[in-house]
């Protein structure tokens, strides 16, 4: 019920993996959440002054959307955080376009990065 | 590896999935062809509290039956006596303790006795029984569990099943005995407890408890799959070591699993239906995990307040290793499952009418 | 404070000369230094890993021999995403190992701009001589990877030059390769002839006190926890890379000209698809560069392995799924530019220092030219689709597909990245522009100095990392030979 910086990672990654990403639908699980283990840990090794501040944004966005659905992002549907991510990422917005591009950019490389060595 | 010839040790053969696993034994598995036929000249061995029984068509003379009690290391010495290079399948465990006290020495020092003791005995694998709890509630709706999961375990059951894992991976590094975890959520299939037939009759008169828009999933586990995969998991030689989740193919929603059982009920076994649920807002669960984390605090548990915050979480895994490693292959879904599970009730006069 | 402390007795806490960062400019001073017979500790803040702990290029090893897991970046309108090495060894562990001299021309201008003295052409030959015979500078024995022979034929085509660029391998019988990074020749050398490492200990802040250094440092412990520690000496030389030495100074008062002038090698890429199969698993690193518009503009062939490939796939979403599937079609290439000017500030309480880029429009301009002349070459080379790493822009299918790159690239639109980063505390005699003298010594702190990618005194042009050697050499020698 509580936006969570975690789970909005997991929510993020496993939405953007599935959209942008091809074979993410079928016997991938070990790998999404790998890829999002991953992405946790890329933050807890970012410089440290932006850190915190990444962090914080993160938990603003999973809780935007608290007042319009009453939930935060992490417990929309893929389809309901699909809509909003690409809300984000076209924001005039640059920060929040920023953000969404760090995660958006260690997805697609974490995401292949796995698929390529499990040798698939 | 083949069960054919083997000596088999069961621990908790009395309860609910420990009958599951002996009916496969003694009768096989007719939904996967490893085990369609039961194996040849086996020797179980069941450890059962002094208070159970075995019931009759779990043939009382193919088994021997061993009263005793994990918490005693006697006990479990007896249990495994002279059986080398036997298999142990360790399912006992406490779900719902009346003191949390209690879930630690069953479920975690219970479970080191007998494992230390099959050891000793020169067990070749030990297939232990966890659950979901150790990993608690997926991050998202529609996350997975899979088996590198971290641990985030689930108030103080999670904890000892958490800690019982650490055992069991404690005993398997000291390479005394191979292991082998299996995971399991809910299950439901025949021979369920009274417990169980209180949950149809709340679908039945429009009670069953739905926690904000029921759209959670939990993953489940009819009885058979996972009799399935413990056979496997005690079998399968690359499986020593390691961790598997085992459950139907894929999580169903709340609405989902309410909505199967009241059609059957509906439309093949009579019972006409209220048509209602029990609708609850979504923070009643969280009211809920207060007060159930608040008593736990106190050392006290009580059941159904602990059952319903739990509803509105999504406790889903993934049985992808399981497929890609041993061969797992859950053929009974929800329906037919459900179905056989009313059947059983209905054959042993336990559905309400 | 014991009096001991700021005796001579060196053995745990200090030693003659203290080098700080074991990259290449460090490794090589060190090595230098020890085997004149001076008393050396290098100090480093990454772990001590071999050149076969990780695999080329992968998460893994971005995970533990970058700093900051590879991912920082420099702030500014654009921001520029840039990759530092953080082990035993630095970038020399991590990079590609493409070899060049410092041109001729860019040292004639070091010389007008900033007058930096004894560094002609033919001053640094010899030391240009030393590390390719160390290093075994050299062509491919064989042919050179698909991806990087396109670009060469497209070059060719238009008649503009292009060369194989030789890198610091050595080759065994069976053709296998080994990158002869820092851990492999100068470091296993340094402690050969007695230089004492120590490895996981970052240096803080650096302290003059009573004619000597006192190095404060935080040193990982064993348990992931960390010490402090303290080292002295006489000689200082700080060679902690280009972003990372001017932290250091100006966060222990030292700062004139230090951390104002950061450059890199602005770069952006192009996912180029082929009708042909250019790409493999394993790929080695591409070696051919287009030098028809150096040193303002160079072209190549980058790191193409499919999370590479979707990482440059980032500005075109919609077609990142297709380019995957057939990866082995494509591959990345990139215009590399000299522009732009950024700065290294320490902030109170963090431990990473903020670093800004601007880019002006002329810079912009530069960048989408260079971006033109990659895309021209990429078709030329027989490319069907284009996809640079521009919001908006492309793909790119034909020669009249180039008039939608406008004359300066949008700053809100562009991604950019670079893996060069020098001139922080540039070197020369003009003391009003550089931070030390010709040679590497600091102005106005006796005993201590800079051999690192900083005192290069602006963009070579050329991948940086022969320049940093070769003046590594030159200033250690010129430091033995009491010269400083
Ligand atoms: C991916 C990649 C590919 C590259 N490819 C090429 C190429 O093909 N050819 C080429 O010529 N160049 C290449 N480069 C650039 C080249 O690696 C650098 O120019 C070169 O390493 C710079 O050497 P340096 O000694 O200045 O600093 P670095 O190599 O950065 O070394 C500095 C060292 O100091 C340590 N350090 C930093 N701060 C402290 C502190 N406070 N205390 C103690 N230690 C500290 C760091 O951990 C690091 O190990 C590449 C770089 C990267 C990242």
């Amino acid at each position: 019920m509580t936006p969570s910086f975690s789970a909005a990672v997991f929510a993020l990654t496993y939405s953007i993996v599935r959209e942008r990403c091809a074979g993410a639908e079928e016997g991938s699980t070990r790998l999404l959440n790998r890829v999002a283990t991953y992405i946790l840990g890329c933050h807890s090794r970012l410089p440290d002054f932006m850190r915190v501040p990444l962090r914080l944004a993160t938990i603003g966005l999973d809780g935007s959307t608290l007042l319009t659905t009453g939930r935060p992002l992490h417990l929309l549907s893929h389809e309901e955080r699909w809509r909003r991510i690409e809300r984000w990422r076209a924001s005039r917005f640059s920060p929040l376009r920023n953000v969404l591009r760090f995660y958006e950019g260690l997805a697609v490389f974490g995401w292949y990065g796995e698929v390529h060595e499990d040798g698939a | 590896m083949s069960l054919d010839g083997r000596s088999v040790v069961i621990t908790g053969a009395a309860g609910w999935l420990g009958q599951g696993v002996l009916a496969a034994l003694l009768h096989g598995l007719p939904d996967h062809p490893a085990f369609a036929q039961p194996p040849q000249r086996l020797e179980i061995r069941a450890l059962v509290l002094p208070d159970q029984e075995l019931p009759g068509d779990l043939g009382a003379e193919d088994v021997e039956i061993v009263r005793g009690d994990l918490r005693r290391p006697a006990d479990c010495v007896r249990l495994c006596e002279g059986l080398e290079g036997g298999l142990l399948i360790h399912l006992a465990g406490l779900i719902h303790p009346g003191r949390i006290r209690e879930l630690y020495e069953v479920n975690v020092e219970g479970a080191r006795h007998v494992i230390e003791a099959a050891a000793s005995a020169g067990f070749e694998r030990a297939v232990v029984m966890s659950s979901n709890s150790p990993v608690g509630c997926n991050p998202h709706p529609d996350h997975l569990f899979d088996e590198e999961s971290p641990y985030r375990p689930y108030m103080h059951y999670g904890r000892s099943k958490q800690q019982l894992e650490a055992v069991v991976a404690e005993v398997h590094a000291a390479g005394r005995i191979e292991t082998v975890v299996v995971r399991a959520p809910w299950f439901y299939g025949p021979r369920q407890p009274a417990r169980q037939t209180a949950f149809f009759t709340m679908i039945r008169d429009g009670k069953a408890p739905i926690l904000g828009s029921g759209e959670n999933r939990r993953s489940m586990s009819y009885i058979d799959n996972l009799a399935q995969g413990i056979l496997l998991a005690a079998t399968v030689s690359r499986a020593a070591g390691n961790t598997y989740w085992i459950a139907d193919e894929r999580p169903y929603s709340m609405n989902e699993i309410v909505d199967t059982v009241e059609h059957l009920l509906e439309t093949e076994f009579g019972r006409g239906c209220a048509h209602r649920r029990l609708r609850l807002p979504y923070v009643t669960g969280e009211v809920a995990g207060l007060a159930d984390w608040a008593l736990q605090g106190l050392g006290f548990y009580q059941q159904k307040i602990h059952v319903l915050s739990e509803m509105n979480k999504t406790i889903a895994c993934s049985v992808e290793r399981a497929r890609r490693e041993l061969g797992y292959d859950p053929k009974v879904a929800l329906e037919e499952g459900m179905r056989r599970s009313l059947r059983w009730l209905e054959d042993h006069d336990g559905l309400p009418r | 404070m014991a009096p001991e402390a700021a005796s001579t007795s060196y053995r745990n806490g200090g030693a003659e000369t203290v080098v700080l960062g074991s990259g290449p400019g460090g490794a090589v001073t060190a090595c230098l230094l020890a085997e004149a017979g001076r008393d050396v500790l290098l100090v480093e803040e990454g772990p001590s890993l071999a050149l076969g702990d990780t695999e080329s290029f992968s998460r893994d090893e971005m995970r533990r021999k970058y700093r900051n897991g590879g991912v920082t970046v420099a702030l500014g309108n654009p921001s520029i995403a840039y990759a530092e090495g953080r082990c035993l060894g630095g970038g020399s562990e991590v990079n590609s190992g493409l070899y060049h001299r410092t041109p001729p021309e860019v040292l004639d201008r070091w010389q007008t701009e900033f007058g930096l003295r004894d560094a002609t052409e033919a001053d640094l030959a010899p030391h240009f001589e030393a590390c390719e015979r160390d290093l075994n500078v050299s062509l491919l024995p064989a042919e050179a990877p698909p991806a990087s022979l396109r670009l060469h034929s497209g070059a060719e085509h238009l008649g503009w030059r292009s060369i194989e660029v030789p890198r610091w391998y050595r080759y065994d019988a069976g053709g296998q390769a080994r990158r002869q990074s820092m851990t492999e020749t100068y470091l296993p050398r340094a402690v050969q002839a007695g230089c004492r490492i120590v490895p996981q200990t970052r240096a803080r802040v650096i302290r003059r006190e009573a004619g000597q250094f006192k190095i404060h440092c935080s040193q990982d412990t064993a348990d992931g926890g960390q010490r402090q520690a303290e080292f002295v000496a006489k000689t200082l030389v700080v060679a902690c890379g280009a972003v990372q030495t001017p932290a250091l100074l100006r966060r222990s008062g030292i700062r004139d000209n230090i951390g104002r002038t950061l450059h890199f090698h602005p770069t952006i890429k192009v996912v180029a698809r082929f009708p042909e199969v250019v790409n493999h698993a394993g790929m080695g690193v591409p070696v051919h560069q287009v030098k028809e518009f150096s040193p303002r503009i160079g072209l190549g062939c980058a790191i193409s392995q499919p999370p590479h490939l979707a990482l440059a796939m980032l500005d075109h979403p919609e077609a990142l799924a297709e380019v995957l599937a057939d990866w082995q079609h494509c591959a990345v290439y990139y215009a590399m530019t000299l522009g732009g000017a950024g700065s290294v500030t320490p902030l109170p309480v963090f431990a990473d220092p903020l670093v800004r880029f601007g880019l002006s429009a002329g810079d912009m301009g530069d960048l989408a030219t260079g971006l033109r002349r990659l895309c021209e070459c990429l078709l030329a080379a027989g490319a069907d689709l284009l996809f640079p790493t521009v919001r908006g822009l492309g793909p790119i299918a034909c020669e009249a597909d180039l008039a939608k790159i406008p004359p300066a690239l949008s700053p809100g639109a562009t991604s950019l990245m670079t893996i060069h980063a020098f001139s922080s505390c540039p070197m020369g005699e003009d003391a009003a522009r550089t931070a030390t003298d010709s040679f590497g010594r600091v102005r106005d702190v006796p005993g201590l100095r800079i051999a690192d990618a900083s005192i290069l005194c602006s963009p070579p042009g050329v991948n940086p990392q022969g320049s940093v050697m070769a003046f590594a050499r030159r200033n250690a020698l010129a430091l033995l030979e009491g010269r400083g």
